[in-house]
């Protein structure tokens, strides 16, 4: 006795249902049951589909398959790191370590000839990011509303990729250390030039990394999740 | 697998050599393997195995491929060539971590 198409579904949902959300890990753990199912039919062909899979998913322990979601999340997002660390290494080679040089330069030059105060440089950068973070959320939801309407199916690497808002939330933390070192400086102008010009270079690496996670890696998205996916092509 | 914590410490070997000698494998042939070698005496817990699959896929160890067989989509693993160094290295662990038990379970007497 082998495993029909509906029954195959009724075990998408179970596992829908224990929280693992994302297709690719359905179909793995789909196929662990339905294995497990069958091999118990074989002993004894009796046994309801019910009662088998209750048996199987009983074998994966107290805590169902929280464990394997979990260290799934853990070691795509280590992945979707070393991906960005990778474009942005590429700004440190010929030719594009010139334009992050000339960029640096630029707003070095920039900070020292105005002499606006550092808490309004913070106070506009955090507006800006607050601002993307606001759009980002807000477009997250919508597409992630659209692709439920349309029955799409989720993979986690992809919504790791188009969720990095997040992450960036918490890169902006050290900007407000800025303001923990430097609490009564007038300006920018005032600050030392090789504090200046660090302060200028983390602002450029800051911005690459913002380019990289939003435009570099989306637009590589399919080939990225091919290579995590073999199955990917095998789905309709 | 067995509730002693002395194989669980050792599950990423067990795959690795599996792998080794097998080729490419599924995560439940993985655990029907390891029970039919040990004679049923070893029961690898479904939710260790696919974390330390998963895992060792993400630390470059193990590459996966999907076959579409009967009406679902299975996921094989294989070792990669640094998979391959790193049972090697693990196995030859192993070994001597077991011989420094014996050592000291069993010890030689030397008069």
């Amino acid at each position: 006795m082998i495993i029909n198409d509906s029954q195959l579904k009724q075990l998408y949902t179970f596992t829908q249902k224990h929280y693992v959300e994302w297709y690719d890990l359905q179909m793995e753990l789909v196929d662990h049951l339905a294995n497990g199912i069958e091999a118990q039919w074989k002993e004894n062909p009796h046994l309801s589909f019910e009662d088998a899979l209750q048996k199987e998913f009983k074998k994966f322990g107290v805590f169902g398959f929280m464990e394997v979601v979990e260290e799934r999340q853990k070691s795509l997002s280590k992945k979707y790191s070393k991906l960005i660390w990778k474009h942005v290494l590429v700004f440190f080679k010929i030719p594009r370590i010139f334009m992050l040089l000339v960029f640096s330069f630029l707003v070095f030059y920039l900070l020292r000839i105005l002499t606006l105060s550092a808490d309004y440089f913070i106070a506009v950068v955090f507006i800006l990011c607050l601002g993307y973070l606001v759009v980002l959320t807000v477009s997250n939801y919508r597409n992630r509303k659209r692709a439920q309407e349309r029955g799409e199916k989720k993979w986690l690497f992809k919504d790791i990729m188009m969720q990095q808002g997040a992450g960036f939330g918490l890169a902006l933390l050290p900007i407000h250390f800025f303001n923990f070192i430097l609490p009564n400086t007038e300006s920018f102008a005032s600050l030392n030039a090789y504090v200046l010009a660090g302060i200028s270079f983390l602002f450029v690496l800051m911005c690459v990394m913002v380019y990289v996670m939003l435009v570099e890696l989306p637009k590589r998205a399919e080939v990225y999740l091919q290579e995590t996916y073999p199955e990917y092509q095998l789905v309709d | 697998m067995s509730h002693n914590q002395l194989y669980r410490g050792s599950l990423t070997t067990i795959i690795l050599r599996l792998l080794e000698q097998e080729g490419k494998m599924y995560g439940y042939e993985i655990t029907q393997k390891v029970k039919e070698i040990t004679g049923g005496r070893m029961d690898i817990k479904e939710g260790a195995l696919y974390p330390s699959l998963h895992k060792l896929q993400a630390e470059g160890h193990l590459t996966v491929e999907a076959e579409k067989v009967e009406n679902r989509i299975r996921k094989y693993y294989s070792l990669t060539p640094q998979g391959k160094k790193q049972t090697l290295a693990m196995l030859s662990e192993l070994r001597e971590y077991m011989e420094n038990m014996q050592a000291i379970t069993n010890p030689k007497l030397v008069f």
